[in-house]
């Protein structure tokens, strides 16, 4: 009997605390209601915000943030590597950047050689080798998934799809496991092997330091577009072949882009829903 | 008639702890043969315990310095190469060794197949043991050790969608079951020895509440123990294929024949480890008479079945990628069958070949049958088994769908070191426990072999 109490007691108290986490009701301890008197579930959202960039922006749920990249415009320039590259803390001494250019020929799909080799010498160098003739240019980053493949694999919820469409990634949550990294299509994640060093000058205040050990990807700029300014990769941009906006309104430049031109999307065909479309209007409008 | 035998037997060897008398004399000849480990100490124990040591004092070296410089050191790289390496692929490896350890002593005692008996506690040991390095292997491969709690903070957050929690759980549930299951069937050898072995004194802590007449309920308990594994065993393998077979972010991965293949893989690598750490016990304590020819036999005729099952399992999935795989899959197909993996993959596939061979030359003609040709093509499985896990993994990383160069991947010499040390640990964990604790079942050896000299 006594075992039979001690597996009816301990269930109980699983089932309790099961209860609990969900609930988020007082079950084993005191309530916890924050300043304003709100439930602690929705106090977390706050707090993943706050750790993304380091400010406490919080998302709007009335917000889908889309990219749209005009490829016909596109003169493969690198300047949005850079510029994110610079604007996100990222040093010379860790992983490549969280935006990549292929170079596409007409005709034949990708031939370019990725530009590894050029972000080591620096941007401006890259600028100098393109625009190639015959050549086109195609910039992949994260593509913010409806349905992302990383965030549901991951184990500890570190990364996760916040209410403005943004998938983001809590530096202190990660556990470095790099399941992420394997489940995206798109080699979106970069996984810092290196312990990131960044001269103090450089800094930015509003972005988080990198931090050793863990998965980290671009997050369209959250702390600039939470506040309504643009990121850093679409004001760098010379031809102004990258549009950001609300996809949730119709008015806004980038659903009226989408709304008159062609467009794809990379990978659809996996069900991952991607909110980076290239917009496919050739090169001819560019006089 | 059966109640007789037990009680007589309790009789004989189940007398209360205090009671026994202290003198290693009190051996009968037959349990000195089973204690040969524990009373004997060969040369060769002292030559192969301090290489040993230094072998796992060299990788806290190079673990101490992965873990002050970070993955760094290792050749793992995003974007381009690949993220997972030797860590994950030893990480598949050691839970497939695990499937056959409980499964063969399950087996075994579900069945009464007593020609087995002797292998049942040499394979729990080699579940309990490679579950314990496969955990190893993913602290050593994850990025932020320091956070492995998280995974436990948020466990029932992310129990519903995170393939790597499905594992997480599998491993540590089979891990307690595992270890519970070896310390229940081994309290009764352990109360026979109290007093009568030096190491009486351990036994005798380890077992609380220990009571003459135990052993009728141990047996049920076993019994049901027996039963329950195979679930988890299966939940086990399968949870492990998931991690790759639902991922739809590389090429190669995403099939539905990954939770079945896994499976077998596992039984298939496992069982022969298992064929492996017979013979090694065999020769090393001269137990040939009770780890018999007929035992090497029959393991031999189901890795021959198991063998060909998973070169079918490997047909199958080239036949579906050429035929009518889409380009990703295809590419990384040919980087297996004619790219940079094609050594390693014709060699895994020549390693199974011959290895179904040689087990099917054992079965089929009785003369030609040689405990030896069935060691070394248990020998050839593991070594191709390891090339598999490591084909899985890597390939498909160096080969992404988007245009990024496919790069390469250089295990550095920290990632070497630790998967060699992860082997050397696993040794060392046997030889210990064999040193301490009895190898061999000897309360069911002995009653089977009263058994026997009834009948």
């Amino acid at each position: 009997m006594k075992r039979r109490e001690f597996i009816k007691y301990s269930a109980g108290s699983i089932a309790l605390a099961l209860l609990g986490k969900y609930v988020g009701g007082p079950v084993l301890g005191k309530i916890a209601v924050d300043e304003t008197g709100k439930s602690p579930v929705k106090s977390k959202t706050k707090e993943k915000a706050r750790a993304i960039d380091g400010l406490g922006t919080v998302a709007d749920p009335s917000n889908r943030f889309g990219l749209a990249i005009d490829v016909g415009a596109c003169i493969g320039c690198r300047r949005c590597q850079w510029a994110c590259k610079e604007s996100n803390n990222i040093p010379d001494t860790i992983s490549p950047p969280w935006i990549e250019v292929f170079q596409l020929e007409v005709g034949q799909g990708v031939t370019g050689e990725p530009s590894l080799e050029d972000l080591r010498d620096g941007a401006t160098t890259s600028y100098t080798k393109s625009p190639l003739a015959g050549k086109w240019y195609m910039p992949v980053a994260c593509n913010h998934c409806d349905n992302p493949p990383c965030v549901k694999v991951c184990p500890t919820g570190a990364t996760f799809k916040d209410k403005d469409g943004i998938v983001l990634i809590d530096y202190d949550k990660c556990i470095g496991c790099k399941f992420c990294v394997v489940s995206c299509p798109y080699t979106a994640r970069r996984f810092n092997a290196f312990i990131p060093e960044i001269p103090p000058e450089k800094v930015n205040p509003m972005v988080p330091l990198r931090v050793e050990g863990v998965v980290e990807k671009c997050t369209f700029c959250v702390q600039r577009t939470r506040r309504g300014t643009l990121p850093m990769c679409v004001e760098a941009c010379p031809v102004g072949a990258r549009h950001f906006g609300n996809l949730n309104d119709p008015d806004s430049e980038i659903s009226s882009l989408l709304n008159s031109n062609p467009y794809f999307q990379l990978l659809g065909e996996l069900n991952t829903g991607p909110n980076m479309r290239y917009v496919t209007r050739g090169k001819k409008w560019i006089k | 008639m059966d109640q007789i035998t037990i009680k007589s037997r309790e009789e004989r060897f189940l007398q209360p702890i205090h009671k026994q008398p202290k003198s290693e004399s009190k051996l009968s000849p037959r349990e000195v043969q089973f204690l040969r480990p524990i009373l004997r100490t060969g040369k060769a124990f002292y030559v192969v315990i301090p290489a040993l040591i230094v072998l796992v004092l060299w990788v806290l070296y190079a673990w101490y310095t992965q873990l002050t410089q970070g993955l760094s050191v290792t050749g793992l790289r995003t974007p381009v190469g690949a993220i997972w390496g030797l860590y994950i692929t030893n990480f598949v490896f050691f839970v497939a060794i695990s499937a056959a350890g409980i499964a063969i002593a399950s087996g075994i005692r579900l069945f009464k197949l007593k020609d087995y008996i002797a292998l049942a506690r040499m394979a729990e040991l080699a579940t309990i043991f490679s579950l314990m390095m496969a955990g190893m292997s993913i602290v050593m491969s994850i990025g932020r050790p320091d956070r492995l709690f998280n995974l436990i903070l948020n466990f029932p957050a992310r129990l519903p969608s995170s393939p790597l929690i499905w594992d997480v759980m599998a491993v540590f549930v089979y891990l307690v079951f595992a270890i519970t299951y070896l310390y229940i069937e081994m309290r009764e050898d352990m109360a026979r020895l109290v007093g009568k072995v030096k190491w009486g004194w351990l036994y005798k802590l380890l077992l609380p509440g220990y009571r003459i007449g135990e052993r009728h309920r141990i047996e049920k308990i076993v019994f049901w123990a027996s039963i329950f594994n195979f679930p988890i065993m299966f939940m086990m393998h399968t949870t492990v294929g998931w991690i790759f077979g639902l991922q739809v972010g590389r090429p190669g991965w995403y099939s539905t024949i990954f939770g079945p293949y896994f499976v077998l893989g596992a039984i298939l690598t496992g069982m022969s480890v298992v064929v492996i750490l017979a013979a090694i016990y065999r020769k090393a304590f001269q137990w040939e008479e009770f780890i018999r020819p007929v035992v090497f036999k029959g393991l031999s005729k189901f890795l021959m079945w198991m063998s060909i099952l998973y070169l079918y399992f490997i047909l199958s999935e080239f036949m579906t990628v050429t035929f009518a795989g889409p380009s990703g899959e295809q590419a990384v197909w040919e980087s297996l069958t004619g790219g940079e993996f094609a050594p390693l993959f014709w060699l895994q596939n020549g390693a199974l070949v011959i290895a179904f061979l040689l087990f099917f030359v054992n079965t089929v003609f009785k003369k030609a049958f040689r405990i030896g040709t069935t060691v070394i093509a248990s020998c050839l499985v593991v070594f191709a088994l390891w090339i598999v896990r490591f084909l899985i993994v890597v390939p498909s990383l160096l080969r992404p769908f988007l245009p990024f160069p496919t790069g390469s991947y250089n295990p550095s010499w920290v990632e070497w070191s630790l998967v060699g040390g992860v082997f050397a640990i696993e040794i060392l964990l046997f030889m210990v426990f064999t040193k301490v604790f009895p190898i061999m079942p000897v309360t069911e050896l002995m009653a089977e072999e009263e058994e026997g000299n009834h009948a």
